[in-house]
């Protein structure tokens, strides 16, 4: 419930689940890709928790 | 008579766990683990493991996973939908390919699955209590008849046609010859127009055609297998077949190309 009325702590909150998509996302494509394979590069805080929104409006 | 069975109430297929306010507890069985990230694979073919269940008292019951579901773990490896994972395998090659983070499909190989099954399989393995029976996860179903059973598998499960990859698809791979062929309609388009008195030679096409794929970092194509696709192509857009008897006026020699077509001089 805190996390909810505190802007600071539900958007680290969000950037928590988003980073930990990521690490898992990543995780799974590398195994994938071969190497020397160009790899995407690592997102900042902003960009992560678009890219983690934008795959819940997707999925929705 | 039919054997009687007994304790088959012990071996379970996967049930979810939910707590008293019905949201889903965090994974305490391989069965939870699995479905809880993969739900498509586990709504198309079921439990991932048949466990057996042993109760030691009111609070522990101890789970041994003792077989496995081969067409869910074919699935698994799709991917991760909610994580914009996909893999296929494209019949027409009989190759994998797996969409990368820049959404551009990219080939792979059954070895490279099979590792990432395996690594899926001890990542489960690692999170799992004390009370779950590991054995199977870590050995049995990690060997390379399992891993090879799975591949056969998914062949068919994740199997994509032609149209996949085809020239009116979204989907995009690295490399694949239809790009040539997308890029070819965007020529015939932009880069040629309809002209009753006019002649494209085949050679003027090639060369103009060249120019515009290298605008685009595209590879140059040899010339018949520009041929055979920009015939196609102009076709399709104008109702032109290739003429072989066009007369060049200059060096008084037939050559192949279009009437009825020019092309557009683009503003620099």
């Amino acid at each position: 419930m805190f996390n909810e009325t505190n802007p600071y702590l539900k958007k680290q909150e969000m950037l928590r689940k988003a980073r930990d998509a990521w690490a898992y996302s990543e995780w799974f494509l590398n195994f994938l890709r071969t190497q020397g394979a160009e790899k995407p590069k690592q997102p900042n805080d902003d960009e992560v928790i678009l890219w983690h929104q934008s795959l819940a409006k997707r999925n929705h | 008579m039919a054997p009687e069975l007994s304790k088959t109430q012990s071996l379970k297929l996967y049930e979810p766990n939910v707590n008293e306010y019905g949201q889903i507890k965090a994974a305490q069985t391989p069965n939870e683990w699995f479905v809880q990230r993969y739900p498509l694979a586990f709504n198309n073919h079921g439990s991932p493991f048949l466990d057996a269940v042993e109760v030691l008292d009111k609070h522990t019951r101890q789970t041994f996973p003792c077989s496995i579901n081969l067409d869910f773990f074919a699935a698994v490896l799709g991917g991760r939908r909610d994580l914009g994972h996909h893999v296929i395998y494209y019949e027409p090659e009989m190759q994998f390919y797996f969409k990368d983070a820049d959404n551009i499909y990219k080939s792979t190989t059954q070895e490279k699955l099979a590792i990432q099954y395996r690594a899926v399989m001890m990542k489960c393995a690692e999170m799992m209590p004390q009370h779950v029976h590991k054995l199977n996860l870590f050995h049995e179903w990690r060997s390379e008849k399992v891993c090879k059973a799975i591949l056969q598998r998914a062949k068919s499960i994740l199997a994509a046609d032609s149209s996949f990859f085809g020239v009116s698809s979204p989907h995009e791979r690295i490399a694949g010859p239809e790009i040539h062929q997308r890029i070819a309609q965007v020529f015939a388009q932009q880069l040629l127009k309809a002209d009753q008195n006019s002649i494209l030679t085949l050679s003027q096409a090639y060369s103009l055609f060249n120019q515009f794929a290298k605008t685009k970092e595209l590879p140059v194509l040899k010339r018949s297998q520009f041929k055979s696709m920009i015939c196609e192509v102009i076709k399709e857009a104008y109702g032109l077949g290739v003429r072989n008897d066009l007369m060049n006026t200059e060096t008084n020699k037939q050559m192949a190309g279009w009437k009825g077509l020019r092309a557009v001089e683009l503003a620099a």
